[in-house]
Parts: structure tokens; sequence; C-alpha cells
């Protein structure tokens, strides 16, 4: 039985603390002051023994959740700490650790008018309320909220697949809609459409795009908030707003024309805390006829800048638009003397110095594998048409890959390795965590070229080094339009002092990064404050922005407090 | 079963990677039944008689099947070639056989180890919510488990 949430409750004040308290703390080295973790004996019968939102008297919690279940019912209200220690941060970076974030509560509502009354209570009672999609946003803070205590709003049970065009292809779908759901959706009903998943497809389509995630076929299918089209918000005060043509009472392009007329405002609602989104369109890609791969690769360090010039060009020409990394295995390797050697090197190491420690091993320096969909005649003129470009590198070796034509029946699935890249959801890249307990991402965007690579490489190994932290994987990789990501995995622990240098390093990183001009695009909930204050252009110009925007849609600054450093003007700090 | 022989357990024996929720074609129009984790609408083969067992294997088909099913045979390797199944590829390389890496093979499972790994994960399995399992849907996945042979 879940919880009922219709019984007494025995609540205390739960005190004030955000992530960049626990940054603070822990920069500090200071053991844990306060407590965050709810209090999570029970009395006995119906009544629980909890820790409200901070500033929330434990009365007021109580009656705020006595009518959050009158809305959901008494079953989707969680108080009961096994049912809240499932909203923790599965992959919290302060595992074991005092001064984890959590929350105090979940409500999990059905329909969007259910959130309208869920918002006009917690406004009533100052509730923060922290909303998530399916809560698999593994590796940027889970289902856990930004501010401690805060009550989950989990929007997992808003499920519903609206709309579906073969014809115009799009979907229209609810926040708790997985990828592996809507893909199921298309295949069975045997519609010639494609979907974009990201690494893995068990989470939401509306959480991903807010969140700025990106999946592994073509663009514009594969930036998952530019290829959203239309959407409809709950905001604080309760009332709904569409977007785009979704504003017209009788709409009929809603997931066809972004635009509507006015401000397009539907990029405030991303990354940030003004709205709970409900309702989100999707541009569909039709499935293709077959995809070919190609194999690129090539022996010299220089080779990245003709190799990125090239490529970039065929980007911006549309011969080539999907995803694909650009590895390398000499920096790619786990660091030797040599190669540590040349890392301290104030030039990080010529590109002599490389080819030499390339060679010796036998290394080529850089490969890639592109794909192409559409028709086969068309994709293996484009294939031909780009070694034809790539063969003024001297040694290039371009390599015919595997042609796939659609559609592949289950069987042929299931031997099929790297299904994202087909648009087909899988959760295979869990198998890259094998002894760790999850991890973080920092992942800076870089510019789309290869002395921007060849940079940020060195920058970063160099980064590792000096803080005697071992790289364990960053390569960069296209997943939006015109520039590259230089992702780089840590890989958590079960031991809170290598976890805190783990925490450390992403710091550095994104300190890192800011110093040349590179800005992380998605991060973890614990180091949002400190992503955000890189893009301090003209005194925090954009964030004022923000926090001018929150409290004007937000004024009780009920709506995740916290998110990507929006804080509502009472939890707001004089920044230094 | 207690947290020290969980932990135990946890430590000796299963590791990884329940994916957990229900069955079913699809999200719902009612949200009743919560939505899958599968790419297939069915479980195949016969399905039991017993209401709870099949309920317990539609939910392990919804929710755990995609990281602990049987590791299919690629036909050509990707560039990043990361094993299917990671929950199967992880108790494989935990158990070297010993145990078969196939949690609806295992006969060493309790209701009680079953819960407390769907409920608060295990390495860099995460946990699930009742939102993704209701607290029914786990009863069942763990009587499909813990059945008894034959």
């Amino acid at each position: 039985m879940l919880h009922r949430a219709s019984g007494g409750f025995t609540v205390q004040c739960l005190t004030p603390l955000s992530a960049r308290d626990v940054l603070r703390d822990t920069a500090l080295s200071k053991p844990a002051a306060r407590a965050c973790r709810i209090g999570t004996s029970v009395t006995g019968g119906d009544s629980i023994e909890m820790k409200a939102p901070p500033g929330v008297s434990p009365a007021a919690f109580a009656d705020a959740l006595k009518q959050f279940a009158a809305v959901v019912g008494p079953q989707w209200v969680f108080t009961k700490s096994e049912d809240v220690d499932t909203y923790r941060d599965a992959y919290s970076p302060f595992r074991h650790e005092p001064n984890e974030i959590v929350a105090s509560a979940a409500v999990a509502p059905e329909r969007v008018e259910q959130i309208q009354q869920i918002v006009r209570i917690a406004n009533r009672y100052s509730i923060p309320l922290y909303t998530i999609s399916t809560g698999r946003n593994l590796a940027y803070g889970g289902s856990a909220p930004v501010y401690s205590g805060s009550v989950v709003l989990d929007l997992k049970r808003m499920n519903r697949i609206i709309e579906v065009s073969e014809e115009n292809a799009f979907a229209l779908v609810e926040p708790g809609v997985s990828y592996f759901d809507l893909y199921r959706y298309i295949r069975n009903r045997g519609l010639k459409l494609w979907i974009d998943v990201p690494d893995p497809g068990w989470g939401s389509l509306v959480g991903n795009a807010l969140d700025h995630g990106a999946g592994r076929t073509q663009l514009p299918y594969r930036d998952h908030f530019d290829a959203h089209c239309g959407m409809e918000v709950v905001l604080a005060n309760g009332e709904v707003v569409r977007t785009g043509m979704g504003a017209l009472p009788a709409a009929r392009t809603w997931q066809q024309f972004k635009y509507g007329a006015g401000p397009f405002i539907d990029g405030i609602f991303s990354q940030s805390n003004f709205g709970i989104v409900t309702q989100m369109g999707f541009w569909l890609m039709p499935e293709p006829e077959g995809c070919l791969a190609g194999r690129i690769r090539c022996k010299r360090h220089d080779d990245a800048i003709p190799l990125v010039r090239i490529l970039a060009s065929l980007m911006y020409s549309g011969l080539v638009n999907c995803q694909f990394p650009i590895l390398s295995p000499p920096f790619m390797s786990p660091v030797d003397p040599e190669k540590g050697a040349l890392l301290d090197k104030p030039d990080g190491g010529s590109a002599e110095d490389w080819d030499r420690y390339a060679a010796s091993r036998g290394m080529h320096f850089w490969e890639t594998e592109l794909r192409f969909y559409g028709p086969v005649p068309v994709i293996e003129a484009q294939w031909a048409h780009v070694k034809a470009r790539l063969s003024e590198i001297d040694g290039v070796q371009l390599v015919d890959g595997e042609l796939i034509r659609f559609p592949l029946a289950d069987e042929e699935i299931a031997r099929t390795s790297d299904l994202g890249l087909l648009g087909i959801p899988n959760l295979a890249v869990f198998s890259s965590l094998a002894g760790s307990t999850g991890h973080l991402d920092c992942s800076p965007i870089i510019p789309l070229s290869g002395a921007s690579l060849l940079e940020a490489h060195k920058v970063f190994a160099k980064g590792y080094r000096e803080a005697g932290v071992t790289q364990k994987l960053g390569f960069a990789l296209t997943y939006h339009w015109r520039a590259l990501i230089m992702f780089q995995g840590l890989w958590l622990t079960e031991d809170p002092k290598e976890n805190a240098k783990l925490r450390a390093m992403y710091e550095r990183l994104v300190a890192l990064a800011a110093e040349r001009g590179w800005g992380v695009y998605r991060t973890h909930t614990a180091f949002m404050d400190k992503v955000m204050n890189t893009y301090s252009f003209n005194n925090h110009a954009l964030l004022k922005v923000h926090e001018t925007l929150k409290d004007a849609l937000d004024p009780g600054g009920i709506l995740s407090p916290g998110r990507y450093g929006i804080w509502p003007r009472r939890l707001r700090k004089k920044r230094s | 079963m207690n947290y020290r022989s969980v932990m135990l357990l946890l430590m000796g024996g299963v590791g990884l990677i329940l994916a957990p929720a229900a069955a079913a074609d699809g999200p719902q129009t009612s949200s009743a039944t919560p939505s899958s984790w599968s790419r297939v609408a069915n479980p195949a083969g016969a399905a039991p008689a017993d209401p709870v067992a099949r309920r317990g294997r539609e939910v392990f088909h919804a929710r755990c099947q995609a990281c602990h099913g049987p590791i299919p045979q690629n036909s050509k390797p990707a560039l990043f070639n990361l094993p299917a199944m990671p929950g199967t590829w992880a108790l494989q390389a935990k158990y070297r056989g010993t145990i078969p890496a196939l949690l609806e093979e295992r006969t060493d499972l309790t209701p009680e180890f079953v819960s407390y790994v769907v409920r608060r994960g295990a390495g860099f399995m995460p946990f699930f919510r009742p939102t993704e399992i209701s607290d029914d849907d786990l009863k069942a996945l763990s009587a499909w488990l813990t059945r008894k042979p034959g």
C-alpha cells in the first residue's frame, strides 16, 4: 500500500539547504552543519513524522498535504520515508553524505486540472514544488530537487500520447511519456516514423527536451528542444497557456508552425522554473529507406584541422547531418609516463611530439563514423562526396560501413549494435558505468574547429592531471547544430572522499572551460549555480533577466527554486 | 530479512539492475496503468495461470527486461559497442557462471531482496518510484522472481 496522506501528520521544520550551500560546505571541508535528511519515523497509524519545507510551519505543511491528497487522491501523495527516498538522486555526487539534497514529500497528479489546483495550494502555503517528468534525468539530478525540502511534483502518471500524425510526422505528448512508450506506440501501429532517442531511452521526451538533451540520429530531430513544436504550460498562478499556434482556440497547426504571432516564448520554459510544461509537440523523422555508415581515420595530430573544417562545411551544407563523435586514441588512452610528460609541457605537447607518441603505439590519431539516412542511392552519393572531399587529407582512411535497410524485424533489432543511431530506445549506455555508482556529465560547448578540439583535449587532460584525478572519458561529439560538445564523464563511487574530489574536478572543468570562452550546456542540480555564474557577461545581466521573469511569473517562488541558478526573491542571496 | 543480511546478499549475491512497472501496450489515455520500458508490448511465450505470477511476469517484461534480458548476439560491432543488457552483463561478469546472470533463472532470490533492490538500487542500478512500480506490482514482481521451479 502506498502511504495515505489523509491521516494525522507530525511535522517539524526543515532547515533550509540548497545545492549551493552544500557545495560551499563541501568546499570548506566542514562537517555538515545541518542535516537535511527528512525525519522519517512512523509514529503509528496514519500519523507520520516528517520535516516541513524550510519556512513552512508543521501545521501549514500538514494542511497542504491534506489538500494535495484531496486533489489527487491520498495514494498519490508520498510522505513515508521509504517512498520519499525514491525521490532522491540515484546518481548523487553526495551519496552517503548527510548534506545530500532531498525532498520532503511528493505528489503525483494525473491531469492538468490537478496541477492547477496543486500550484494554487502551494502558493497558499508557500510550498516549494520541484517538477519532474519521468525522473530519469540521471547525471543531472534525477528526481531530487535543487532546494531541500521541496515537494516533488511527479508527472510520471501524465503519460498520454495525445496525437501522432504520420502524414505530417509529429507527436503531441505529456511529460510522463518515455521514448520507449512513443517508439512502441509507433511500431505497434506500423507507422513509418522514427523518433530520436537519447542514451538511455527510458526518459521523458518532454523532460529531455526541456533540459536541452540530444539524441543520436540526424538534425533537426537530434536536438530535442529544437525539434519541439508547441507546448502547454501551467503557470504558477494556475493559468494554462498554450504557445505558438496553440494559442488559437481552434488551432489546427499547433505542431506544424512554432511561432504563432508575437514573441516566441517557448525557450523560457526550458532549463528554468517559470512554469510546468504539461504537453509538448515534437517533429518526427519519416522512416528512411536505409542508413549507411562510413568510417574515417586520420593518422596525425594536425589532421584535426582539415578533418573538422571539411566536416563542418559538409554539415553547414546539409550533406552531413548525423551525430558523430570525434575519437582520439592517443588522447583517450590511459596516461602513461610519456603521455604525462607531454601534457606537462607548457604547450601540452607539440604536434610532432604527439605524432611520435601515437606512432610508437600504433595508434591513428582521429577516428569517427558518419551515418547517412535516406533513399539508398542518395546516401551512397552523399558518402561518395564526403570521401572525395576528405581525400585531400594525406593518408586518410575512408572505410565503407554497413548499409541497413528498413524496416527491421524485432529479431534483427536485437542483433544490432548501438541502436540509438537508428532511433531505437535501449539502455545499453549503462554498461559504461560498470564498477561505479553513477556518473556526472560535464560537457562544455566548444567551437567546431580542429584547433579548438586540440586545445580542449590538452586543457582538460592537463586539468585532470594537475588535480590528481584520473580522466576516465573525454571526447568531442556533435549533438547540437554548429558546435561540438566536449564530453567529460566523471564516474561516481561509494567513497565520499573520492566523490568530493570528483565534485571539485567538475567545478575545475567548468572554470577551465569558462576561462576560454566555453560554456557548459547542461548540468547536474548540484552545479547549477556554479555553471550559471560563468554566464556573467555585463555583471550577470542574463541572470537578472531570468530573475525578473521569475518574479513576474512566479511571485510566490513556488516552482523548482534554484533550477539553473534561478532563485525566487525570498531565497535569493546577494551576488558577490 | 534485516538490513545487514540484505547488504550481505548484495555484496555476495545479486548486484544490479532490476529495471522495474507495468505492462500493457503504450501509455494510457487513463493513467491507471503505467507505461513501460520495453520495445514490444507483451512478453513472449505462454502466460502463467496464476494471476499474481502473470502480473509479475508482465512487470518484469515492462520494467526489467530492457536491462536484464538475454544478451543478444550482435551481428556487427559498432563504433560504440556497449553490451546491450547492462544488468545481465554486469551479473555475468560478477558471478562468472556460478549463479545465472538472468534474473528469471535465479532460484536464490527472496521477495525482501527484490523489493530492497528495486526501491534502493544497487551499484549503478538506480531505484524506482511507486509511480513507476506500484507496491502491488512490486509484490507481483517479487513473486515472479522468487517462484518455485516447475
